[in-house]
């Protein structure tokens, strides 16, 4: 009763993703270490991402 | 001193990738301009033409490059129902082992499993979003990542990695998958000196030269 769930977060806008969003997932394009989670919103919005690790800045 | 030569031998080279990319028009955009393509756009020519930062261009090739050489390459789809996209895409295909659509994009190829051209692929890559809208419309659905070919008068919607760059030029697409199967041999280690001067831009020109 006491597990939980943890959602992946959008890297643009940190909104929890639920399984059925058709959000995308990928490796950082440039440094390839870190996934990057775009939600459904912020890839229809083309609003930016930055990657954690290397700094870029994407799409 | 070798340190200085090294880096100024790599400015040759760079300079050189840039010149060819330009002397084939890779850098002219459109008398178009989105807010979503500004931070690549150079300057407004004085006939309405903007002009693409050349050098953002071999920048977002060299990163594509490197984000196609995550990923298996028959699970890389590249697209290009444009006319002057196709024999530049099947000879990327040939040369870096990626599954290309060059004619009709069948509806339901990403998202319909009873299609016997159905796919899934884990990239995709388009030459132009809104030629190949079917294409990006059906990788939204399948949550596909997308590398797109954008000018200066296309938007970034559904897109996840945009290249700056002429998208409907006779010889642009042709150089630009020259230049990036190149890089994505380098990046995935397999290029040899041998392959390399094998892979000529001519080959991925719709009409050879002579004819």
């Amino acid at each position: 009763m006491s597990d939980q769930i943890i959602l992946p977060t959008c890297t643009s806008c940190h909104r929890p993703i639920t399984p059925h969003e058709p959000a995308v997932s990928f490796p950082c394009p440039n440094c390839g270490k870190v996934r990057i989670w775009r939600c459904r919103v912020c890839r229809e919005l083309a609003r930016e991402y930055t990657c954690p690790s290397c700094g870029f800045v994407g799409p | 001193m070798s340190e200085e030569k090294a880096t100024t031998g790599e400015a040759a080279v760079k300079e050189t990738i840039q010149e060819i990319l330009v002397k084939n028009t890779v850098h002219i955009g459109s008398k178009i301009k989105v807010k979503h393509m500004e931070k690549f756009i150079f300057r407004l020519r004085a006939d309405g033409v903007y002009l693409i930062d050349i050098n953002k261009t071999v920048e977002r090739l060299n990163i594509a490059a490197r984000f196609i050489s995550f990923f298996q390459p028959e699970k890389v789809v590249v697209v290009s129902t444009h006319v002057y996209g196709a024999k530049p895409v099947q000879k990327f295909c040939e040369l870096t082992g990626c599954v290309p659509i060059t004619e009709r994009f069948e509806p339901g190829s990403f998202t319909n499993p009873q299609l016997e051209t159905y796919m899934e692929p884990e990239l995709i890559l388009v030459s132009d979003p809104r030629y190949d809208r079917q294409a990006v419309i059906e990788a939204r659905i399948a949550r596909i990542p997308v590398i797109a070919m954008c000018s200066t008068d296309n938007t970034f919607n559904d897109i996840d990695l945009v290249i700056p760059m002429n998208n409907r030029g006779r010889l642009a697409l042709p150089y630009a998958f020259w230049y990036l199967a190149q890089r994505v041999l380098v990046e995935r280690g397999v290029l040899t000196e041998e392959l390399a001067s094998n892979i000529k831009p001519d080959d991925f020109l719709a009409v050879q030269p002579s004819e």
